[in-house]
């Protein structure tokens, strides 16, 4: 069975390419791109991993992640993806529980390796 | 411990003059052997002894046996407690024996001090500035839309063509989008450089609003209110500028109200812009008068063009509205030297001075320190000073009354930009120790 991930992202275009890199490398992909619906999007597909931006309209990427982590669950992976790349915010997203921190630009193939090493790929 | 220091001030002040033991022992009327234990601080020494060796030293007394400058000092034990490993104990004995040494220290600490301050004004201001924090998060995002999408399109070569030109499409927009971002940016960049948003403290703001109008406010002279002009102040970007600013209108205008600027133009013409002939005309306080003066600033009067500084007790500016020819330095001490600040120690009474400037420029300028309100009993006034500066092509104007100044005094803006040398006001070293000097 294939892993899946959901990407919490509200760029269209970065969304698109995230979408065609994941579904290369053996991923179902689905994406969300507003910050208040993006516990239930993770509550209904239970995805294995979540690629998730910090800044996006309604609810930023800190909150769902303190949320998703308050009910003490592990799961899924969450990788964050933030153009807020500042030591403070990537301290603050590791205690709250963050499996992966990655500041963008991106390059493709680092990003790609790290969300199947987090799914067990 | 000042005892302590006394021998090796001597030794020190000895040494510098190119003297022996033997020599200075021989001019103060001491054996050298005696010298010596002194030198060594084995011996104390005060009174009539100590008084010939000042004396053959061409020091005075007080030279040799006063304790260091307690500010000096209280500076040299912060660095000693910041840097660690320095014994406290032992700053008296470095400041007596290497008072250059100790000088230099002290004030590298404190310009280490105010850069550290600038810096953490320049960096709060980056990072809660809304527009810099989202324009370089747009920029970040359309950077990596480009990057990835790029990537894939240069390392995927079966990309079906439908998906293809959307990639293609999608690095179009995403350009257009960065180039947009990227040219707001600079037209901010450059608006900060012209000086409304480059205020670093509350008291630049204020400047650059007051220099935005032209430090005079038609609005208020005409009745007008303080908020309405508080509400077209982009460059008051904080509480603190805000209050300053409002402060500052809420007494133009008072001065307005009590002398509105017709009647008060009009007697100021026919009495040649005499501050004192203007004050028994009008009553009150004289550094209002200044301050109408100096609101004359405007194309529809024909009126000197004067400057005015005006401080509190401690010299911190209240109202800074320089000459062209007189700068009046925005942060940090200006001139110690300023009849300003002399005007605190003879209160309630003006004095007339030229100030001769070390690029050349003579300014003459009135100076005048009051009361800025009664004193309950019991309790000491408060006081601020007021520097009118006089232009030099409305000197013919004034002339009528102006008395001569006695002699002129050699004055600078602020020590840190002074080239003076061997002045006794200079509380700092200069940046630059190069600057041309005008002689004669």
């Amino acid at each position: 069975m294939r892993k899946s991930v959901l990407i919490v992202e509200d760029e269209p275009n970065i969304v698109e390419s995230l979408t065609f890199l994941l579904e290369r490398a053996g991923f179902a992909v689905q994406s969300e791109s507003d910050g208040n619906r993006a516990l239930a999007r993770i509550a209904e597909s239970a995805p294995d991993l979540v690629i998730l931006d910090v800044m996006l309209p309604n609810r930023s990427g800190f909150d769902i992640l303190r949320d998703l982590r308050l009910k003490g669950q592990i799961a899924p992976k969450v990788m964050m993806l933030t153009a807020k790349g500042q030591s403070r915010d990537q301290q603050m997203a590791e205690d709250i529980g963050v499996d992966v921190f990655m500041t963008k630009p991106f390059a493709n193939a680092e990003l790609v390796a790290r969300a199947r090493l987090l799914v067990g790929l | 411990m000042v005892g302590y220091l006394v021998g090796t001030r001597i030794r020190e002040a000895r040494r510098k003059m190119g003297l022996t033991q033997r020599q200075l022992a021989a001019a103060a009327g001491l054996s050298a052997s005696y010298l010596n234990l002194i030198e060594h601080n084995k011996r104390r020494i005060a009174g009539l002894r100590l008084q010939a060796l000042a004396r053959a030293l061409h020091l005075p007394a007080s030279a040799l046996n006063e304790g260091p400058d307690s500010a000096q000092l209280a500076e040299l034990r912060a660095v000693a407690t910041a840097q660690g490993g320095i014994d406290p104990g032992l700053i008296e004995a470095f400041i007596a024996q290497f008072p250059d040494w100790a000088q230099s220290v002290a004030a590298l600490s404190r310009q280490n001090h105010d850069l550290r301050e600038a810096i953490t004004v320049l960096s709060d201001r980056l990072g809660h500035d809304p527009f810099l924090a989202e324009t370089l998060h747009n920029i970040l995002s359309n950077i990596t839309a480009i990057r990835s999408t790029a990537g894939i399109l240069s390392t995927v070569d079966d990309i079906a063509p439908d998906q293809q030109r959307r990639f293609v499409r999608s690095i179009h927009d995403e350009s257009r989008r960065l180039s947009d971002a990227a040219t707001a940016l600079s037209a901010y960049l450059d608006r900060a450089s012209e000086g409304a948003a480059a205020a670093a403290t509350p008291e630049e703001a204020v400047d650059s609003f007051l220099q935005r109008h032209g430090y005079r406010f038609p609005a208020l002279d005409a009745g007008g209110s303080v908020a309405a002009l508080l509400a077209d102040a982009p460059e008051l970007d904080s509480p603190a500028a805000r209050s300053m600013a409002h402060d500052l209108l809420a007494r133009y205008a008072g001065d307005a109200a009590a002398l509105p600027l017709a009647d008060f133009a009009a007697t100021a013409a026919r009495l040649a812009y005499n501050p004192h002939a203007l004050g028994r005309h009008f009553g009150g306080s004289q550094i209002r008068i200044y301050r109408r003066l100096a609101a004359l600033r405007r194309e529809d009067i024909a009126a000197p063009r004067f400057g005015l500084l005006v401080v509190n007790a401690a010299g911190q500016p209240i109202w800074r509205q320089p000459l062209e020819s007189f700068a009046l330095p925005r942060h940090g001490a200006a001139c110690a030297l300023w009849p300003i600040f002399q005007a605190f120690s003879h209160p309630e009474r003006s004095a007339i001075s030229a100030l001769s400037l070390s690029d050349g420029t003579v300014i003459t300028a009135l100076s005048l320190a009051e009361q800025t309100a009664p004193a309950p009993v019991g309790q000491t006034p408060n006081y601020q000073a007021a520097m009118l500066l006089i232009p030099d092509d409305s000197l013919k104007v004034i002339s009528a009354w102006l008395p001569q100044p006695q002699g002129i005094s050699a004055v600078g803006t602020a020590c840190a930009i002074c080239p003076r040398k061997g002045c006794d006001a200079r509380s700092r070293a200069a940046y630059l120790t190069d600057i041309p000097q005008v002689v004669g």
